[in-house]
């Protein structure tokens, strides 16, 4: 990108207006202005599309540019409905390109091979290599398939995690409806992080909704490699009231975590006791996407240190990680973080393009998730970036009482998906 | 949207966009989350204090309203109302 100085282009005798002139001023000692800056997004998910989007809508005069390969992202959100046949599957499919183009948002179908962080491009499939002055990666989750003896990505292909939405999702759907007259599903939860803490939780009271009403005398057996977990007082007292004797959770201070897995025979060797069940969900431990590693932006736990102001890598300058990919401890692996996180990482994006500090965002997670069709439990983060240790602090936080309003909080609950896919993808 | 109203908002703008996930990019709501752009500044200063000492009944605002100072509640009304 050629450089202009402030001099240079003053002289070339551009009739800087009073407004155009403050303009000049505060982009002084960078090289971009945002008519010319090129940021690249990578990944069509709600990190990526609304950091594009958002990056549009603050600087409508940059150019962004969003790498995503699939033309169709199938949310996790509504993924459990799906599997309890409470939503269908298409409800979960949506256009990557549409919504963001209309923002002018360049949307490339590819995939990025090459990251090169010094002098700050990237190589597509083609060899189509594209330089960037920011670069924000949204890659979301992979599995860590070493993590499980006995199960691996082979495995799952008849022994669903189901922790992408995809066939996947269907798969699962279609074993709960398969299973013998009170057989036992029984669904593994790693330690954290991992995407959607109160993920499993919602999967098995959903399970549970559906075998009530289809198979009554089945169960769910939750094993669980940590010993508390996401609104537990509120899913606890939802397994008791709504579906009493059908679902079990068994924290790892019982029986120790999972030592193997026994998939031709669907059996949890735990480290104190085996558990076989007819219908078997395994969610594996995970980490960042693999397109971090081209430029090795993972630390030893799989996941990207980063400044949580503006989201860019500790590592790499130049290159902002949001969305599950990131550690933004304590904000949890979630869509709605991934969306905070992307208008906070856009926000910044322009002031640093601009020459400007980065202002302080305040960023909130909100988790809904169903307990039955209509009743929803909830929790809620809101976090403030601390200078001094340069991560971020809680500034308030709470969940749904066992006693709240958990059918106001269902009509918010299928709302806020609502308003999520429009956002996002709209 | 270059020079002085960009410098100006851009710091409660980015406070602003943490609202946005549940009532909309430009606070406009979705069906039963309930629109905060153009509201009064009066009535959104009353409401977001009411939600922080718990006077005013809430499933998740309480939780949320807690998380930010007066300052810059203060500031959320003035942006909120005056966005049209």
């Amino acid at each position: 990108m050629p450089t202009i100085s402030r001099r240079h282009f003053l002289s070339l005798g551009l009739g800087c207006g009073g407004l155009l002139l403050d303009a000049c001023w505060q982009t002084q000692g960078t090289a971009n202005h945002l008519d010319r800056a090129k940021v690249i997004v990578a990944g069509g998910g709600f990190a990526g599309l609304n950091a594009a989007k958002a990056l549009k809508r603050i600087a409508p005069e940059l150019h962004v540019t969003l790498v995503e390969k699939k033309a169709a992202y199938l949310s996790c959100p509504g993924s459990n409905q799906v599997i309890a046949g409470m939503m269908p599957f298409s409800a979960l499919a949506h256009d990557v390109a549409s919504g963001a183009t209309k923002m002018g948002v360049n949307v490339l179908a590819s995939t990025i091979i090459g990251i090169d962080p010094q002098k700050k491009n990237i190589t597509l499939t083609d060899g189509t290599q594209l330089p960037y002055d920011r670069l924000i990666l949204a890659p979301g989750i992979d599995f860590r398939w070493d993590a499980i003896e006995g199960y691996n990505e082979a495995a799952s292909k008849h022994i669903p995690h189901a922790w992408k939405a995809g066939a996947q999702t269907l798969l699962l759907q279609h074993q709960l409806r398969a299973m013998r007259t009170g057989g036992i599903v029984a669904i593994t939860v790693p330690d954290n992080p991992y995407r959607c803490p109160p993920g499993p939780y919602e999967r098995a009271s959903l399970i549970a909704h559906f075998l009530k009403n289809h198979n009554p005398r089945a169960k769910i057996l939750i094993l669980d490699a940590k010993s508390r977990f996401s609104k537990q007082a509120a899913f606890t007292h939802a397994w008791q009231k709504i579906y009493p004797g059908m679902v079990e959770w068994i924290s790892s201070e019982h029986e120790g975590r999972i030592d193997h897995i026994d998939t031709r025979h669907r059996i949890v060797h735990t480290e104190f006791n085996h558990h076989k069940a007819d219908v078997l969900n395994v969610i594996p431990p995970q980490r960042a996407g693999k397109l971090v590693e081209l430029a090795d932006l993972q630390d030893p736990t799989g996941w990207c240190p980063v400044t949580p102001l503006t989201f860019e890598s500790v590592k790499a300058p130049g290159i902002h990680i949001i969305g599950d990919a990131c550690i933004a401890t304590p904000m949890p692996k979630s869509a709605f973080a991934a969306q905070s996180q992307s208008r906070a990482c856009a926000s910044a994006v322009v002031a640093l393009l601009s020459g400007k500090t980065p202002t302080h965002p305040i960023l909130i997670n909100h988790c809904y998730s169903f307990v039955d069709p209509e009743r929803a439990i909830s929790v809620t983060g809101v976090y403030s970036y601390q200078p001094s240790g340069k991560m971020l602090e809680t500034l308030s936080s709470g969940e749904t009482a066992p006693d709240g309003d958990w059918r106001q909080e269902g009509i918010y609950a299928s709302d806020w998906y609502g308003l999520m896919m429009k956002e996002t993808f709209d | 949207m270059a020079g002085h109203a960009h410098a100006a908002n851009a710091e409660i703008e980015t406070i602003a966009h943490s609202c946005a996930g549940c009532h909309g990019t430009r606070g406009n709501g979705h069906r039963s989350l309930p629109a905060i752009r153009g509201m009064d500044r009066n009535q959104f200063v009353e409401a977001m204090r009411g939600f922080k000492n718990d006077h005013r009944t809430a499933t998740v605002m309480g939780r949320i309203a807690r998380g930010f100072s007066e300052a810059e509640l203060l500031k959320l009304a003035d942006y909120f109302s005056e966005s049209h």
